[in-house]
């Protein structure tokens, strides 16, 4: 079998809402490697919500850094040029575009100013628009920065189009074609429970892509990332972590 | 005013071409964003000889299933839902059912980095142009396939109507769009490209993916509330002039690329480049007069 259509793929993700969550699901379902950045100045609002948590950010690496000091910040920049790209919201405070420098002319920044009536097709308009901005800086060699805004998609999409009915959740979860299709996929959760939550929705005929990880603990990946994508050794690791500008594994917490 | 005539393709997904085989909304919404943002799409017709009430009448089917939309484009024969699904494309008029439309259709498949097409699709085995030989032919192309419920399963072939009628359309061709973009990326890293099934239910359930979650893990959990319609007048609005149907006024696309602008264009006529594209696979005149004449193009 071939490996998932983003192999080898790394995307830096700031985002703390649904429109960022479903955007970056994508990419996680299809094999990249996505780094949820989490911080207690700007915590993600779904982890309120453990099954939606779960739905839509299985998949995923977190990272949790301060970004209140200065070597967590400069953790973020370098990150993010370790990257493909990154989704950030209009309104974070902690990476803006104007965080980056002149160097960094060939960085996609990926921005969802408003989430609209619709969060997750403003979430795959994001995975869209990331993903032409990649093909084209894969073809020219030059980078550009995406905005997202939920008005838009929705001018776009429902144009000529506003006939939309309420949807009926259980007829859903009971649909014969879904089952059929083994849509729904069934995953261990880090407490230990199983859990049933939506599958990846496109069939790739050589590259099918299925829930893989359970939606990461806060800070769960924080050593790797900063060893796989930044070569930062145990010593290094243990500096930044005693200095609080990131929390590395967490689980005493649990 | 954007004329659509004449523009030099500068957006962002230039290097692509994309062949549209779709005749619903929904591929043909998913071929529209590639176009817009800048790829070649060539949008294949059936040739309608002659009649130029019955060629309308093709033209229009999109909309005959649903009944009238606005008024505005009734004396044109052409729908409002054919005029925005189609902008930025090439018309090429081609019945590829026959042996010789079939090698025109290989030949531009040649040049081609993906297909479009609504399932079932009317690509024949027996004229070689099954997915499984395309891919043997063409390794790196991505075949995506659209469909209100995918073609395997018990409910195949049902429309879209209990997914929210013509909005689930729109919907489900931008979750095509999407996966046909990652299917493209996937292709360009490893020379492999795939066939790509996008339907209307999965995708549904993936944008209700939490509140699934919930009802499964026996939370009482209502009835989702679709997104209410934009209110149009707010949006920002091209105007483009199209030759039979006027002005027609469209909204911008989904996302903004700093540097590659978005095109705002026009639908083609019928066969309006067919010419120019069996040109492009460098046909003599004298063959694509021989297709004219026997109906193929």
């Amino acid at each position: 079998m071939l490996p998932l259509p983003f192999y080898q793929m790394r995307v830096l993700d700031f985002t703390t809402d649904l429109a960022g969550a479903y955007a970056t699901r994508f990419f996680a379902d299809l094999g990249a490697e996505v780094i949820k950045v989490e911080d207690a100045r700007m915590p993600d609002a779904l982890r309120a919500d453990p099954l939606t948590f779960e739905s839509l950010q299985r998949n995923k690496l977190s990272f949790a850094v301060d970004t209140a000091t200065d070597a967590g910040r400069s953790l973020c920049l370098r990150l993010a040029r370790a990257c493909d790209f990154t989704f950030i919201n209009a309104a974070d405070t902690r990476f803006q575009p104007d965080d980056v420098t002149s160097d960094d002319d060939d960085l996609i920044l990926v921005v969802i100013d408003d989430e609209g009536v619709s969060p997750a097709e403003t979430g795959v308009a994001a995975a869209a628009g990331a993903l032409t901005a990649l093909l084209h800086r894969r073809q020219t060699g030059l980078a550009q920065n995406v905005s997202v805004d939920g008005a838009s998609v929705q001018g776009s999409l429902r144009f000529l189009a506003s006939d939309a009915r309420p949807r009926d959740i259980s007829s859903l979860v009971a649909d014969p074609q879904l089952k059929q299709d083994g849509f729904f996929e069934t995953i261990a959760r880090h407490a230990g429970d199983l859990v049933t939550v939506d599958g990846v929705p496109y069939r790739f005929g050589r590259t099918p892509a299925h829930v893989r990880l359970p939606a990461p603990r806060p800070g769960e990946h924080s050593e790797l990332v900063l060893k796989r994508y930044l070569g930062l050794d145990a010593e290094a690791i243990a500096s930044l972590s005693s200095q609080g500008a990131i929390t590395a594994p967490v689980s005493s917490r649990y | 005013l954007t004329t659509g005539d004449d523009e030099e393709r500068e957006g962002a997904l230039a290097a692509l071409t994309i062949l549209d085989l779709s005749e619903g909304i929904a591929g043909s919404f998913a071929a529209k964003l590639f176009a817009d943002y800048g790829a070649r799409v060539i949008k294949v017709e059936r040739p309608v000889s002659g009649d130029a009430n019955a060629q309308a009448s093709v033209r229009a089917e999109i909309d005959e299933a649903r009944g009238p939309v606005d008024g505005d484009n009734a004396s044109s024969g052409v729908s409002s839902h054919f005029l925005y699904v189609n902008t930025n494309k090439e018309s090429l008029t081609l019945d590829y059912e026959t042996q010789a439309g079939a090698m025109v259709l290989h030949r531009l498949i040649e040049d081609a980095d993906g297909l479009i097409e609504d399932a079932p699709s009317r690509r024949q085995a027996a004229l070689g142009l099954d997915s499984a030989a395309l891919l043997v032919h063409e390794p790196r192309l991505v075949i995506c396939r659209v469909s209100a419920f995918a073609p395997h399963g018990p409910r195949a072939g049902e429309p879209y109507g209990v997914l929210g009628g013509v909005s689930a359309e729109y919907s489900t061709g931008f979750h095509a769009f999407t996966a046909m973009l990652a299917a493209l990326w996937h292709a360009s890293q490893s020379e492999h490209g795939q066939v790509v099934e996008v339907d209307g239910l999965s995708s549904l359930a993936s944008e209700l993916g939490p509140a699934l979650t919930q009802a499964l893990d026996g939370a009482a959990v209502e009835a989702s509330r679709p997104a209410a319609p934009p209110d149009v007048t707010s949006l920002d609005l091209d105007i483009v002039e199209h030759p039979t149907a006027g002005a027609i006024s469209t909204p911008a696309g989904p996302f903004e690329l700093e540097e590659t602008p978005w095109l705002a264009g026009r639908a083609p006529l019928p066969g309006e480049h067919t010419a120019q594209v069996l040109g492009d696979i460098d046909l003599e005149a004298a063959e694509i007069e021989a297709l004219r004449r026997e109906g193929v193009v």
